[in-house]
């Protein structure tokens, strides 16, 4: 049963699994306990592809279409949240390079992005702008030819690695996203480090005092920043965590099969026990759902249908809903071994209550999903 | 140019007006004049331009670039009417 995959997607999948599990599984342990991901690590998935996967390959870039990009996702997911991070913030801050960039910038910066020489990241939170991205008080102004930004930007991932920032800030009152590259005089970065999940993810704290930024390096229309850029980078950034989380869901369903056929409790193992029978059930049943959703959201992106955004948003509120509470159950059939480091499921967990946050909270795309849901999109199927 | 069959300007306007409006408006739960700002009034949330872009886009076959990201083009009818017309007429086409 493949769901109808292509060669090309099944082909898409098969590789990213190859490749996390010669180089990224071994390490999830790692890369968990010592809160980075190792260079050698880092340069393998600099020159491996993946990092610009889902770009055109004018530009270097895989040409991989949403349904393929996100199987591929998926497998990252499952080995290891916080590079699957990676992906996610690099790809969310090209699409829009992409997408919404001159041509002039697109030159400049997509080979660098599809070939892995420069990695991207995504810096929109402050310390008082976290759902509410209004609230942004990183200032740029306008001194005729470039920006001179000031403010504080946290939870920027994979912000030590990052070469250039996709950053937001607020210039004579209108959010404005720029490109800022790393080594800008007046631009200091500092790990924030002792997160509960994605715990490898080399979250980054930027302050800026006075960055000058060419107005070239700004990423659509004055006012255009949040409204439009942010939120479209986010939007494929909901796709990349959705898909991802749907990885999260399949290592948990795999460590309860797992352990369920070998952990032998009272007259014989647990999975002969009716209640972890109906655990492995649901189990089964969340990842099937959650990941139905997300091909469901994937074909509509690859047919461009206008609903792309909302179902996404709806793929990724259920997926982390689900893996929350998968995560948890799998922890709780492990027993005291679900506590133990020796076991991966606790990573699951704490990475599966990240992906509850990132990209919107619960209750954004709680209320965001009844604006869709008001507009009755089940009667269009 | 516009996606449907047109023969002049002045049907092109209303042809995409009328697409525009019928769009929206499935989308709103209020009642709804053309220069309403859906933004403003609170009636659509900010996941809602993101939609209009790729709606205009697939309705009328225009390419929305970097620049044309201004609030001022998609917060009412008016105004995106207004925008998907000069924009067909200086060919900003797929």
């Amino acid at each position: 049963m493949t769901c109808d995959f292509s060669e090309r997607h099944r082909d898409a999948s098969e590789r990213a699994h190859r490749f996390v599990t010669e180089a990224i599984l071994p390490y999830a342990a790692l890369i968990d306990e010592t809160q980075t991901t190792p260079a050698h690590v880092l340069q393998a998935l600099r020159t491996s592809g993946w990092l610009g996967a889902a770009l055109p390959g004018r530009w270097g870039g895989g040409e991989l279409d949403p349904l393929a990009y996100g199987l591929a996702t998926e497998q990252f997911g499952w080995a290891c949240s916080s590079t699957r991070t990676l992906l996610t913030v690099h790809n969310m801050s090209a699409q829009v390079i992409l997408r919404f960039g001159s041509a002039q910038q697109r030159e400049r910066w997509l080979p660098a992005l599809c070939s892995g020489e420069r990695i991207v990241a995504f810096a929109l939170t402050e310390s008082g702008a976290g759902s509410d991205t209004s609230g942004i008080q990183t200032e740029a102004q306008l001194h005729r030819d470039e920006y001179r930004i000031s403010g504080t930007k946290i939870w920027c991932s994979y912000g030590l690695a990052a070469d250039v920032y996709l950053l937001f800030a607020k210039c004579a009152g209108k959010p404005v996203a720029v490109l800022v590259e790393r080594d800008r005089p007046g631009l200091v970065v500092e790990p924030m480090q002792n997160v509960f999940g994605t715990r490898g993810s080399m979250l980054a704290c930027l302050r800026l005092d006075k960055v000058a930024v060419p107005v070239s390096h700004r990423i659509g229309a004055p006012g255009a920043g949040l409204g439009f850029v942010a939120n479209a980078a986010l939007d494929h950034g909901r796709f990349s965590v959705a898909w991802g989380t749907v990885g999260i869901i399949r290592a948990c369903l795999e460590a309860c099969i797992d352990y369920a056929a070998e952990r032998h409790q009272g007259r014989g193992v647990l999975a002969e026990h009716q209640l972890i029978r109906r655990q492995l059930a649901d189990t089964l049943l969340s990842h099937t759902t959650a990941r139905a959703l997300c091909i469901r959201s994937a074909r509509l992106r690859m047919a461009a249908d206008p609903r792309a955004a909302s179902e996404t948003a709806l793929a990724k509120y259920h997926a982390s809903e689900v893996a929350i509470r998968v995560a948890n159950d799998t922890v709780a059939l492990h027993g005291a071994n679900g506590c133990s480091p020796k076991f991966s499921v606790s990573r699951y967990l704490r990475d599966a209550t990240v992906m509850g946050i990132i990209e919107g909270t619960r209750e954004i795309h709680q209320v965001a999903l009844a604006s869709y849901a008001l507009q009755r999109p089940h009667l269009h199927d | 140019m516009l996606a449907s069959s047109i023969t002049t300007e002045g049907e092109t306007l209303l042809d995409a007006r009328n697409q525009i409006r019928t769009y929206i408006k499935s989308k709103v739960a209020h009642a709804l004049e053309d220069g309403d700002d859906i933004f403003a009034l609170g009636l659509v949330d900010s996941l809602f331009g993101l939609q209009l872009v790729c709606f205009v886009e697939q309705q009328f076959g225009i390419v929305v670039g970097g620049e044309d990201l201004d609030i001022a083009n998609f917060c009412s009818v008016d105004a995106l009417t207004a925008f998907v017309t000069a924009k067909s007429a200086v060919g900003g086409t797929a």
